[in-house]
């Protein structure tokens, strides 16, 4: 995937202008930058999900998953229903629970649990859908080191013979999802 | 809990007590049925009423026309929503009726649906219109309320309608159904039974108010607003519960 975007703005303020990033396939891609750089808008952008800008995108990814920076859960429904709404079989949801240390969760209500669980609970429902292209915004945001491995470890297997890309302002997140390329953006424009 | 809930109910049970003490010393400081009959004669009046076929006959008569336009009113204003909401030019071609019908007194109503439909019908219709627009401007609230990042969420994993209907409309939906439902509820049946008093139905509840005016029968008036006022309540506790159950097994 190779991304141009001839300019991007969000009224008066320029976000991107005359920049070129390039994706490979099946590729672990990093979008590295501190907060308010633009990473999350460049992320939509690529996946798809703004459209509101002057470029192009060769090789779009056809139906690509998004991890988003928020957890996106819905508040009212338990923990199982919120898997069971993307599709998810009841065994495949409940094993995907077990494996992200949130068995015995399952009839929780969203507002029950911590900010670590309910972000657990969005990785185990992107993790049950299938794509070629997975993006991640922050995905260990409230994850503690034991969480963050774990959680890694799981996206680091879906992501085999998958592209990957991932946002983070941590550099030490880096190689956790073992990223073998960079795009750097310092700051917004 | 279980004591708080049992010590509001004996709350509530001591302020029905409290305003039926109320009313019989009223009554007995009045001293003429014509005016205010006792709660005892009213209970006495009902009790005469209730093992009669006529009873029956004029309660299900009305019930089943109120509950008809109430729940073709509630399928109605619900697609009528939803198109609102998908649709912008519907919106804005539906808000003045919706407000018209809102602010137009009952009676005015009445006496028009009078010309096009019979007497026997009225009460449909008039549910029907009365419910309308509060179904249709709860919903449409509550759909315009609904999270817009879960829909995106919900378009980019794909879910089909049928799932973002059940996993994330209803829940957020959940409880402008239940106060448009609650309010109404009520609603119609005030309506309905204010169209019967002037269309009189033969054998409708109406037509029985109706007659309790003409033949000065205070206690009679009593005691079929006392039906009219459990059945409303009946109704009311029945479909909350019902709806309850729907989304909670839904949303499970």
């Amino acid at each position: 995937m190779i991304v141009r975007i001839d300019e991007k703005r969000f009224g008066d303020k320029l976000i991107f202008k005359d920049r070129t990033f390039e994706v490979p396939v099946h590729s672990r891609t990093a979008i590295l930058g501190p907060s308010g750089c633009g990473k999350t808008t460049l992320m939509r952008i690529m996946a798809g999900l703004d459209r509101d800008y002057e470029g192009t995108i060769i090789d779009a990814p056809r139906l690509p998953l998004v991890l988003f920076q928020e957890d996106r859960l819905s508040e009212r429904i338990s923990v199982l229903s919120n898997l069971l709404a993307v599709g998810a079989s009841p065994e495949d949801a409940n094993a995907m629970l077990g494996s992200l240390s949130l068995a015995g969760e399952e009839s929780s209500s969203i507002h029950e649990l911590s900010g670590g669980m309910r972000r657990r609970v969005a990785i185990a429902r992107v993790l049950l859908l299938d794509s070629d292209y997975l993006f991640l915004d922050e995905p260990f945001g409230g994850l503690d080191d034991d969480m963050r491995s774990q959680a890694a470890s799981l996206l680091l297997d879906y992501a085999r013979n998958r592209t990957l890309v991932f946002i983070t302002h941590d550099e030490e997140e880096l190689p956790l999802l073992e990223a073998d390329r960079i795009i750097r953006i310092p700051d917004a424009g | 809990m279980a004591s708080t809930i049992r010590e509001s109910k004996a709350a509530a049970a001591g302020a029905v007590l409290f305003w039926l003490i109320v009313w019989e010393v009223a009554s007995l400081l009045i001293g003429e049925e014509l005016f205010l009959p006792s709660p005892i004669a009213v209970i006495v009046r009902l009790a005469s009423l209730v093992p009669t076929a006529s009873f029956w006959q004029s309660s299900l008569f009305t019930l089943c026309r109120i509950l008809m336009g109430f729940l073709l009113s509630v399928a109605a204003a619900s697609c009528a929503a939803v198109l609102s909401y998908r649709f912008r030019i519907f919106s804005i071609l539906a808000s003045p009726l919706v407000k018209t019908v809102r602010a137009t007194p009952v009676a005015s109503i009445v006496i028009l649906v009078l010309v096009w439909v019979r007497s026997r019908n009225l009460s449909v219709v008039i549910s029907f219109m009365m419910v309308f627009p509060i179904v249709y401007t709860s919903l449409l609230e509550g759909l315009r309320e609904t999270d817009g990042d879960l829909l995106e969420a919900a378009s980019v994993y794909r879910m089909t309608l049928l799932r973002r209907i059940r996993y994330i409309y209803l829940p957020y939906l959940s409880p402008f159904i239940q106060s448009a439902i609650s309010t109404s509820l009520g609603l119609a049946w005030k309506s309905g039974i204010a169209a019967e008093v002037i269309g009189l139905p033969d054998g409708s509840i109406g037509e029985r108010v109706y007659e309790a005016k003409i033949y000065l029968s205070t206690p009679d008036l009593f005691a079929w607003t006392v039906v009219i006022i459990i059945l409303a309540f009946l109704f009311e506790r029945f479909f909350l519960a019902l709806l309850r159950l729907v989304l909670r097994r839904i949303s499970r």
